[in-house]
């Protein structure tokens, strides 16, 4: 069994003057994990939602497979006939159901044999340690039952298209994370297409093929969880991906000088992007706090001198904030070195880890 | 110098006097419906008969007073039977239907209509009665049980559908495009799905309108003039209407009481079987 591909072209989602989807254009490859990342009200649910059929289309086109789905006009095959399966935030379980009831409901309501149907319920039941509540009602499981009946519900049919809305926002810490490597575990071994919305940038870094980062609307950048890591196309990329997030320091180009001016202090601009920077003044300074290098002494002429504000001591990683004058950045070292607050430390950049973005667009130049 | 009464005392010596007010009445009803004889006191009987429950369902005969007319206690117990059955059917059936389309549905006017049923359902029947005398004519209603219910079931419509509608919006939507999305159509879902999860909701209405059904007076008191098809509620009224002035023994009280034990008793059953749903509601908030 295998996926298929599901290609959105051109297309918006207006909910009266709210663009909920503007413009968006994504191919979603068979058999891929792609997870929709952004903060909510950015229309990740409701790129799921207009997949599954359940809303149309103001504007552009859907395909699964070669069929178009939705060309938002005449063309708009209902949600029935899609051949996906979604499972809900809510899990959307029947409540007046039994849990084999629940799981057979796709099957029953495919007209499949009963005989079969039992068969595959307790081989489901079995494969998500669910075998002993298949009498109970929904309303007796905890979260984390409920959220594996629903999964198993949803692969009852083997469905070619898999969605998932935030399927963990409602287990505990632990359960999400034994959760996810089942869903990553079930979604290899059944192949289908899988979109998987979260607003969890952790969760979507641990599951995904791809990532694509919406914001307002739109695609802020596409790609594996390592592009999107080492190379943010924009400050909102930059921010939301990684934790602790990303530093991003306003200074200004001088050129003259051939350095970056933070005000309390000056870096030294490497030649190699000197030539990029040739047409930009204000920029952003971005680096992430695991690619600052400290130490106790200075190691080269350009380090820089900052106050330890304050430590914390993760165990297996120091978070320090450090400032200068003002300007703070955040560093993640190992728990080798011994700091303590109001230590001073001196700091260097790695320019290959640097990345500088346009202060008017936000987007990513070097 | 006595202590003063507890609090607690004065108390009960309030609800004694309540509850006997209320246990009085049924008391009576009780006891003269088991005697031989009875009439308007209250007295303990020497003996204990079935006779006036023979007399309701015409297994035996009156004795006594108002032996010549024909008393159709029987028949009655039918008529408000088959008024409160179809009542029942007819109003779960529509409430069910508009409080879903009221709670799902998007559509011009309908905030004006919600308010204009909460409007209809505050009016009292008797207030709409002369154009729905007429009506009744003309659709053939007169002297019979289906129009009767059917009237009855008119006037419970407007607040029912809001109760209905009540109920439907705490059904999760997500629960419904889970079912569209399983290969559902919308037909299915209703009946899969939502109907099934509102079955609280359906059986208030239910419990409700067989109630209003079966304890109705006013609409049968128009519309039905044959005595064989009254109800209950109509047969016992007139039975004091048939002699008036006459006091005692020409009321055939025994019997009477008997019907009324007897109208009470669906009343008492469909508590008892529908508490389970009834205690299940929790607000109408649904457990999901």
């Amino acid at each position: 069994m295998s996926g298929v591909d599901i290609t959105l072209k051109e297309a918006s989602k207006y909910f009266g003057n709210v663009k909920a989807i503007d413009n968006l254009t994504l191919r979603i490859k068979s058999g891929e994990l792609l997870v929709l990342l952004g903060p909510s009200g950015c229309g990740k649910t409701t790129t799921l939602r207009l997949i599954a059929g359940l809303e149309r289309l103001t504007k552009g086109y859907i395909y699964i497979g070669d069929e178009l789905v939705d060309d938002s006009d005449r063309t708009f095959v209902p949600p029935r006939f899609r051949k996906v399966s979604m499972v809900f935030q809510s899990y959307a379980l029947f409540p007046h159901m039994r849990v084999f009831d629940n799981i057979a409901f796709p099957a029953r309501v495919a007209k499949q044999s009963e005989n079969e149907i039992k068969k595959r319920v307790y081989e489901l039941a079995e494969m998500f340690d669910i075998r002993g509540l298949l009498d109970r009602k929904p309303a007796q499981l905890s979260a984390g039952q409920q959220q594996r009946v629903a999964l198993a519900r949803a692969l009852m049919i083997e469905p070619k298209i898999l969605l998932l809305d935030e399927p963990l926002a409602n287990l505990d810490a632990k359960l999400r994370v034994s959760a996810r490597i089942m869903i990553r575990k079930t979604q290899r071994k059944f192949g289908c297409t899988t979109i998987y919305v979260t607003h969890d940038q952790a969760e979507a870094m641990a599951i995904a093929d791809r990532i694509a980062v919406m914001k307002d609307g739109q695609i802020q950048q596409i790609g594996t969880p390592e592009e999107l890591y080492n190379r943010p196309l924009n400050t909102f990329i930059a921010d939301f991906i990684g934790s602790p997030a990303m530093n991003l320091i306003d200074c200004t180009v001088d050129k003259t000088a051939g350095v970056f001016d933070f005000g309390p202090f000056k870096v030294n601009i490497p030649h190699s992007i000197l030539e990029a920077l040739e047409k930009y003044e204000e920029v952003i300074f971005g680096i992430r706090p695991e690619h600052l290098n400290v130490s106790r002494k200075p190691s080269t002429v350009n380090s820089l001198e900052f106050e330890v504000v304050t430590v914390e001591k993760h165990g297996d990683r120091y978070i320090l904030i450090l400032d200068k004058e003002g300007i703070q950045l955040t560093a993640v070292i190992s728990p080798d070195v011994e700091v303590n607050m109001g230590d001073r430390i001196w700091i260097d950049f790695d320019f290959k880890r640097v990345h500088i973005y346009d202060k008017k667009t936000g987007s990513l130049i070097i | 110098m006595l202590g003063e009464p507890s609090l607690e005392l004065i108390g009960y010596v309030i609800l004694a006097i309540i509850l006997l007010y209320i246990i009085l009445p049924m008391a009576w009803l009780f006891i003269t419906a088991f005697a031989p004889t009875g009439g308007p006191y209250l007295r303990i009987p020497e003996s204990v008969t079935l006779e006036n429950f023979a007399i309701v369902f015409g297994l035996a005969k009156l004795k006594y007073g108002a032996a010549a007319m024909s008393l159709h206690m029987d028949k009655w117990i039918v008529n408000s039977l088959i008024i409160a059955i179809v009542t029942t059917v007819v109003t779960v059936i529509l409430v069910s239907m508009a409080g879903y389309a009221l709670s799902r549905l998007k559509f011009r006017g309908k905030s004006l209509l919600m308010t204009a049923l909460l409007v209809l359902g505050m009016m009292p029947t008797t207030a709409k009665l002369l154009p729905l005398y007429k009506l009744c004519i003309s659709f053939g209603f007169i002297n019979n049980l289906i129009g009767v219910a059917i009237v009855i079931a008119s006037g419970l419509l407007p607040t029912q559908i809001w109760i209905m509608k009540g109920f439907f919006d705490y059904i999760p939507r997500d629960l419904e495009e889970q079912a569209w999305i399983f290969g559902c159509s919308k037909l299915e879902t209703l009946f899969k799905v939502v109907l099934p999860c509102a079955g609280p909701g359906i059986t208030v209405v239910a419990f409700l309108s067989f109630l209003a059904g079966w304890g109705n007076f006013t609409v049968p008191l128009i519309l039905i003039r044959t005595e064989t098809l009254y109800p209950i509620s109509l047969g016992i009224a007139t039975t004091f209407i048939h002699h008036p002035g006459e006091v005692g023994l020409a009321v055939p009280y025994g019997p009477l009481c008997a019907l009324s034990l007897i109208y009470v008793i669906p009343s008492m059953c469909l508590y008892f079987i529908s508490r389970k749903y009834l205690m299940a509601i929790k607000l109408g908030r649904l457990e999901v």
